[in-house]
């Protein structure tokens, strides 16, 4: 399993470039804004992408299929990889932003905590549990205008969500979230957050490979 | 003694094609020759070899074993190359190496780097930067270097030149000196064939026409020349195929010596080739 993350890993040298390019610029350009948990997110997805879409421009299902291992383990490795992903971002994060303490750049800079690292694994574990069945099911071609949707839908859902939130923050409803939150330590939340995040994974896991068995190629 | 290959009444339904009732039985130690025009089902029986197409019915059985109960460990006996390269193109040959060779059991880098500098191939170079040849001889390479007993290959020929089809022949030849090991190779370019192969299987249209030795396909089967007067339709019905022109026919039969009989020296009966017993099946007596 650990040679096929080398192999989403190796033939993303382009991406990881680019990648050094576009974080920098999200921290550059975060006035008032934390940009961390975004810039994570999206480049973490931006490497999902690219070896998906490497994967199907080299048929890879043939090659990989055709070797003495079980589909299983491509499924594994894919969301695996997801996470090597996450912490690549996390760690370009860290290093330019330590470059620019370090040489007391003229640019302001948010230092990474405990739960914008949660906050960036939960919404990437949320994008690709819905995105891997998808992929498995249909390949990356005829899944990129659902993939479109689940992008741009995701992030507009969200940020309605977020608006309403604050304009209802003292609806009862809300409000009995809140309380509810309250109430509980960080180490509750965080552990919560962790168990519906191995949910979201152990569900999409189960349906991408019942999908990616069912596949021919 | 148990046959590396045996596929029984295999079935698969398409829209459009099925596969219909396959059978044959590839014995250690030989190279069978799979023979068929395009679009015959070659590629789509190899694939349900490999199980990257699930069969509707039937029986793969490879070293005697199912072909889907015991995958990975079939796999890892089977060296496979394919007609189209199914390389990642963004990686050099080291790193695809790389990526390949743990999953193999018995992957031997002595050999694989042995193979890589008699091909001479570029270790560093790109797969998209190869030509068609060098990816070709990198997935021979490939399939070679962990051991296999049965090399599985899809048109490795088409759309190579002369003289690296000769190479992998050669190749072949030296590989099926060990008699425990075993070729099964596809391809519409049937003089490779005549070079190398033991056994013929013949698919046509999803079925099969014929499976045994080369041997006997090309002594018994005869190409039969004369003048149109005494194609009767008596005569007509010994005939796999005719083709005629203003001046006489030419036509493939399947028991040379029963058709000797029958016409005497009013035709000339030649050994045919396989590229004749493949048009002429294919062809048949309906297009006269």
């Amino acid at each position: 399993m650990f040679n096929l993350i080398l192999k989403d890993i190796l033939i993303q040298k382009n991406t990881l470039r680019f990648g050094i390019v576009y974080i920098l610029l999200m921290i550059l350009s975060s006035r008032q804004f934390d940009m961390f948990l975004i810039s994570v997110t999206v480049f973490s997805y931006i490497m999902i992408q690219v070896s998906s879409a490497l994967d199907d421009k080299n048929k890879s299902d043939i090659l990989l299929n055709s070797l003495p291992l079980n589909r299983k383990t491509v499924v594994g490795a894919k969301y695996l990889s997801t996470f090597i992903f996450a912490a690549m971002a996390i760690v370009y994060y860290i290093l330019i932003t330590g470059v620019i303490k370090i040489f007391k750049l003229p640019f302001k800079v948010y230092p990474v905590s405990f739960e914008s690292v949660v906050g960036a694994l939960f919404s990437i574990v949320l994008v690709t549990s819905i995105y891997f069945p998808i992929f498995f099911k249909i390949g990356y071609i005829r899944s990129r205008i659902i993939n479109f949707i689940l992008f741009f839908g995701g992030s507009t859902v969200a940020g309605i969500l977020i608006s309403k939130l604050i304009e209802n923050k003292n609806k009862t409803f809300i409000q009995g979230i809140l309380q509810f939150l309250n109430n509980q330590s960080n180490i509750q939340i965080v552990a919560e957050i962790f168990v519906i995040m191995i949910l979201l994974l152990v569900i999409s896991y189960v349906f991408s490979l019942k999908f990616y068995r069912k596949r021919e190629f | 003694m148990e046959p590396i290959l045996e596929v029984k009444n295999l079935k698969k339904n398409f829209k459009d094609f099925s596969i219909k009732n396959i059978n044959f039985t590839l014995e250690k130690g030989y190279i069978m020759g799979f023979i068929g025009p395009n679009g015959a089902g070659k590629s789509t029986t190899i694939k349900l070899i490999m199980n990257l197409l699930k069969k509707d019915d039937g029986e793969i059985k490879i070293f005697g074993l199912d072909n889907i109960k015991y995958e990975k460990e079939i796999k890892n006996r089977i060296g496979f190359v394919f007609d189209e390269n199914y390389f990642y193109e963004e990686l050099t040959i080291m790193e695809m190496k790389r990526v390949i060779a743990p999953f193999y059991k018995n992957w031997d880098d002595s050999l694989f780097n042995k193979y890589i500098k008699e091909f001479s191939l570029p270790f560093k170079k790109k797969i998209k930067e190869l030509s068609k040849g060098m990816k070709m001889k990198f997935s021979i390479a490939v399939a070679l270097s962990h051991n296999a007993d049965l090399l599985i290959m899809d048109e490795p020929t088409s759309g190579l030149d002369p003289i690296i089809r000769n190479e992998l022949l050669d190749i072949l030849t030296s590989f099926i000196q060990n008699e425990n090991k075993s070729v099964f190779f596809s391809t519409h370019i049937t003089t490779d064939l005549d070079k190398i192969a033991d056994y013929i299987t013949f698919i046509n249209n999803g079925s099969i026409v014929f499976s045994c030795t080369k041997d006997d396909i090309l002594d018994n089967h005869g190409l039969v020349k004369g003048p149109k007067e005494i194609l009767n339709s008596d005569v007509r019905k010994y005939f796999i195929g005719i083709k005629e022109n203003q001046f006489g026919f030419e036509g493939l039969i399947e028991n040379r010596q029963e058709i000797k009989r029958i016409l005497k020296d009013r035709v000339i009966i030649d050994k045919p080739s396989l590229d004749d017993i493949m048009f002429y099946y294919v062809r048949g007596i309906q297009n006269v």
